[in-house]
């Protein structure tokens, strides 16, 4: 080990802090076009747009069909229904405004309880609003909670909110005469890719995913502009750009959360829990298919991780996911887990003061022992590996020392987490080496922020025991690697990294073949050490750059490419607590210390693993305490950053972070996921901290001043 | 995000701006425009022209005079809050974030009148004076009556405001709380308190409050429930509860109006209690 585990500054930094990142909006190519999009301003309406010349509407780009551009109904306030296209955007926004749209308004529904009685259909073409329903169980839940002395019950709403990446979404699309080339502010280039060639019909696509600035989840999937700007730019066979306002981006995307839970669950007076039943809904918004099969998978999600960190034995959950005339949801970081364990994590901490217990000691008598691990909890879902008690006991001091710091107008709250993370199927990884003696690794992955970049070059400079500098890292084209999948479900540098690992160990395989020809030596007479090639009698040696201006001239490649499978997703695990401060008489609450301990395997670069930790922490406390996409009348009432509340540095706490590393992944890497955790486990630890300091039950965030009055 | 077109005019001097806007009543000033440009660019405002008041430098100074302060319009909050005025400078501090302050100026705050605006506290409290210049001439309104309604200030079509005018109110302690959310955000309450006190008594006592009604207003009735007192804990409970009664707000994605009149009572409890301690 020799940059694996250390905190070794980003790679990415220098271009980054010298203003030199080419996001989507920085590039130009000569005569480009922009495009802007009429958005509907009706949750459900018949339209007709008027036709004219630089108006492009759904029957141009799909006709007859309402997706991704609406023919004839709209089924969202803020759903592009026509395209128009102009020398620049100034000239765009004001062509918006000639444009003529009749709507002929439908009823809407808004409700996800309601919508599933079917009666006001969110889309008339559609047989019911319930997307998908499944049913997930194990043991006698329904026996064992009849005979449980306590049976808690409840619903609980984990809000809606939006991902907010500084950078919006963004298409540059140009038909250059012999392929269409996209680049695109996207979590992948060879997904997008491959979306388009199947919307276009052609294969000659190139996807180019820049610098992209933050995505949260919100670019995962294939938005129904950046299908429509590459049909027009094919038709039209002009360069279009597309960069939508930030208003339009919080009416149009990541939106995501929106998920309720109703319970009931058994304990036994001991705070041992004994089933949990309930019905899990989540609220898709519209009809549109890319983005309900993201986000009901994420349903699924919330419902089978349930049961937590905790040996439940008995459980039966219904878990729905249903459309209804608003934006339709995708992944927001965390993507269903954080959902779960703010359920289960509420559900704890009433437990906990249902008894009158410690919260931490209600977590100790529930949690997975080591000796059960590999756990396979009551729906199916299989956490690998780890020491949960272990874990408890460590933070337990930590929370002590909390508890012990706090004012009377002080609380300490804390919540505990599983997570699923590293999703397969597979990631590729490409390690070459040019003629010059640098070393390139292109990842199939596309890092927009995470640093993994700097993960790989450890991961390949110590697999090939070279320096760092050396290395070159490189990602978001299609063009230059076989295929990819991409950077989402905290995967990038377990799987990404673990195909890295293979390629990199498969060229130190050839670098050696390749040394030994040079020396006139067999395989066997030498060995790789230090990016050299030695002959193990006589003591010959090649340095790196030697061997591989000699196996340019034998024939021999250093061009590899491995392609690393998935069997299995692995789980992280951590508590993470805050320290907070409540103002009884005008509710504002500020966080002032926030500790995370976590166990994420072997952590690759720990000043990069903690700043994910700070993000993701950051964006849970905010989800408790500042953000909600307010609806009215079908519509989003706060879609700027003055009414959207984004927390500042001045709400932000000072974040500590731990780790251990009991449980290592399978995965070449050893490594978990960590991309999400904060944000999977930062909302219970602020809502249980509220909770427990005003001995009152909350079911709804963000907890608004006036609610922690309870005025509300 | 992007405006609509509008011509653009830059005058060699007040009185060329004066005669501009008279001629062009859908014309409008731009100071700082950290109002003016956020609304253009929703385009909720569609002005024929914009006139740059930047560069005209009669409109830009501090001047400390024998009781009073005379503060020029395009005075910006940074300026305002190094010039270590009364009450003003404290406000000014609160006004939006770092890069607001470097642009916003107070002609450009008590011009626009957004009902929830920090400075309009202050200047009802101190009874400051505004001094409005038109193509014929000069002239000065208090700014309790200078400020009509939300939005709607007392200028006449060409006038611009020209300076405001703050007593100097040596010997005085005072004290601006806002309440927000989020550092950088509009108050959600804001109250603002100058007060003189000699040997524990009360001899005079300012409140004005913000963001809870439709403008400004000053608190009367709190004010005389302290005047000549020496106030202790019931007293300045007695008066928050009378400050309450002044404020009419409205429900909004910062608070119901009901949360909001309570927090002014809760403010206005906290400014008295901050200035008297001062």
């Amino acid at each position: 080990m020799r940059y694996v585990g250390k905190p070794v500054r980003r790679v990415e930094d220098p271009k980054l802090i010298t203003g030199r990142g080419s996001f989507v909006d920085d590039i130009q190519i000569p005569g480009t076009y922009y495009v802007a999009f009429v958005r509907s301003k009706y949750p459900h309406a018949r339209i007709s747009v008027k036709p004219s010349q630089n108006v492009f509407t759904g029957s141009q780009i799909n006709p007859g069909k309402d997706f991704p551009i609406p023919s004839n109904e709209v089924t969202y306030a803020g759903q592009p229904i026509a395209a128009v296209i102009a020398r620049d955007r100034y000239e765009a926004y004001d062509l918006l405004e000639s444009v003529e749209v009749e709507y002929e308004q439908l009823p809407y529904e808004t409700d996800p309880f309601r919508a599933m009685e079917d009666k006001v259909k969110v889309y008339s073409k559609a047989e019911s609003n319930i997307y998908a329903k499944k049913e997930f169980f194990g043991g006698e839940a329904k026996k064992e909670l009849e005979q449980s002395p306590i049976v808690l019950s409840g619903e609980l709403h984990n809000q809606r909110i939006i991902a907010s990446p500084m950078e919006t979404r963004g298409t540059l699309a140009w038909f250059d005469g012999n392929r269409l080339n996209v680049w695109s502010s996207t979590q992948s280039a060879h997904y997008l890719r491959r979306n388009l060639v199947s919307f276009l019909g052609i294969q000659n696509i190139r996807v180019i995913q820049p610098d992209v600035g933050g995505a949260f989840g919100s670019k995962i999937i294939t938005h129904p502009e950046e299908y429509a700007v590459s049909f027009l730019a094919l038709k039209l066979g002009i360069p279009l750009k597309w960069i939508p306002t930030r208003t339009e981006e919080m009416l149009s995307a990541g939106h995501g959360r929106d998920k309720w839970l109703r319970y009931k669950v058994g304990v036994k007076r001991d705070g041992t829990i004994t089933a949990v039943v309930g019905t899990v809904v989540g609220n898709l918004g519209a009809p549109y298919r890319d983005a309900n099969d993201d986000d009901s998978g994420n349903v699924m999600s919330a419902a089978r991780m349930l049961p937590g960190p905790y040996r439940i034995k008995h459980g039966f959950v219904a878990a729905y996911s249903v459309n209804t005339n608003l934006t339709p949801t995708t992944s927001y970081r965390g993507a269903g887990r954080p959902e779960a364990t703010y359920f289960i994590e509420s559900i704890i901490e009433e437990i906990a003061e249902e008894l009158k217990l410690d919260p931490l000691e209600v977590r100790l008598r529930n949690v997975i022992r080591p000796e059960e691990m590999p756990y396979t909890n009551v729906f199916g879902i299989t956490y690998d590996s780890g020491n949960y008690p272990e874990l408890l006991n460590s933070a337990k001091s930590y929370y002590e020392q909390l508890k012990a710091e706090a004012k009377d107008n002080q609380c300490v709250g804390l919540a505990m987490y599983v997570e699923i993370t590293a999703f397969g199927p597979w990631e590729t990884a490409r390690v070459y080496a040019k003629y010059d003696g640098r070393i390139v690794v292109v990842t199939g992955t596309g890092p927009h922020g995470q640093g993994d970049a700097t993960a790989f070059a450890q991961l390949a400079a110590d697999a090939l025991e070279i320096s760092m500098d050396l290395v070159e890292v490189r990602w978001g084209d299609t063009d230059v690697i076989e295929d990819g999948i991409g950077t989402w479900g905290s995967r990038t540098v377990t799987i990404g990294g673990s195909a890295v690992i293979m390629a990199s160990q498969e060229l130190r395989k050839r670098l050696t073949e390749a040394g030994a020809k040079a020396l006139e030596a067999d395989v066997e007479e030498v060995e790789y050490r230090e990016g050299k090639v030695v002959h193990k009698k006589t003591g010959k040696s090649l340095e790196l750059a030697e061997i591989i201006k000699s196996a340019y001239k034998l024939g021999i490649s250093l061009d590899v490419t491995s392609v690393y499978p998935v069997k299995k997703p692995t789980s992280p695990y951590g508590v993470h607590m805050a320290l907070m401060e409540i103002d009884r008489e005008t509710g504002l609450i500020s966080v002032k210390k926030y500790i995370a301990v976590d166990d994420v395997g072997n952590v690759i670069n720990p000043l990069l693993a903690e700043g994910q930790i700070h993000g993701g922490a950051l964006q849970g406390i905010s989800q408790a305490l500042y953000e909600e996409a307010v609806i009215n009348d079908g519509t989003l009432q706060n879609p700027t950053f003055g009414d959207y509340a984004l927390p500042t540095a001045v709400e932000t706490p000072r974040f500590t972070w731990k780790y251990l590393t009991n449980g290592l992944s399978p995965h070449p890497t050893g490594s978990k996921g960590i991309g999400e955790a904060g944000t999977v486990v930062g909302t219970p630890v602020i809502s249980n901290a509220i909770s427990s300091c005003l001995k009152k039950k909350f079911s709804t965030m963000p907890i608004l001043l006036e609610k922690v009055l309870g005025d509300q | 995000m992007y405006p609509p077109k509008f011509g653009y005019v830059i005058p060699d001097s007040v009185d060329e701006a004066n005669e501009f806007l008279e001629k062009h009543e859908d014309a409008k000033a731009l100071a700082g425009g950290h109002s003016l440009i956020p609304m253009l660019k929703l385009r909720i405002l569609r002005p024929s022209y914009l006139v740059e008041l930047k560069g005209l430098n009669d409109l830009h100074f501090i001047k400390k005079e024998e009781g009073k302060i005379r503060i020029g319009a395009l005075t910006t909050h940074y300026e305002i809050v190094k010039a270590n005025l009364p009450l003003l400078s404290e406000a000014g501090a609160t006004v939006a974030d770092p890069q607001v302050r470097n642009m916003g100026t107070i002609g450009g705050v008590i011009s626009h009148l957004d009902p929830a605006a920090d400075y309009p506290a202050s200047l009802i409290a101190m009874d400051a004076v505004v001094r409005i210049k038109g193509t014929r001439g000069e002239r000065e309104e208090p700014f309790k009556d200078f400020a009509k309604d939300m939005f709607s200030p007392d200028l006449n079509p060409g006038e611009l405001v020209k300076e405001v005018i703050i007593p100097d109110f040596k010997g005085y302690s005072f004290s601006y709380k806002k309440l927000e959310r989020r550092a950088g955000d509009y108050a959600i309450v804001g109250v603002a308190v100058l007060l003189k006190k000699e040997t524990g008594v009360v001899k005079d006592v300012r409140i004005g409050l913000t963001a809870v009604n439709n403008k400004a207003v000053r608190a009367s009735e709190a004010e005389k429930v302290l005047l000549d007192r020496s106030p202790d804990e019931k007293l300045i409970e007695e008066a928050a509860e009378k400050a309450m009664s002044y404020a009419n707000p409205t429900s909004d994605i910062r608070g119901s109006a009901e949360y909001k009149k309570k927090m002014t009572k809760v403010m206005t409890k906290r400014a008295l209690q901050d200035a008297l301690t001062r």
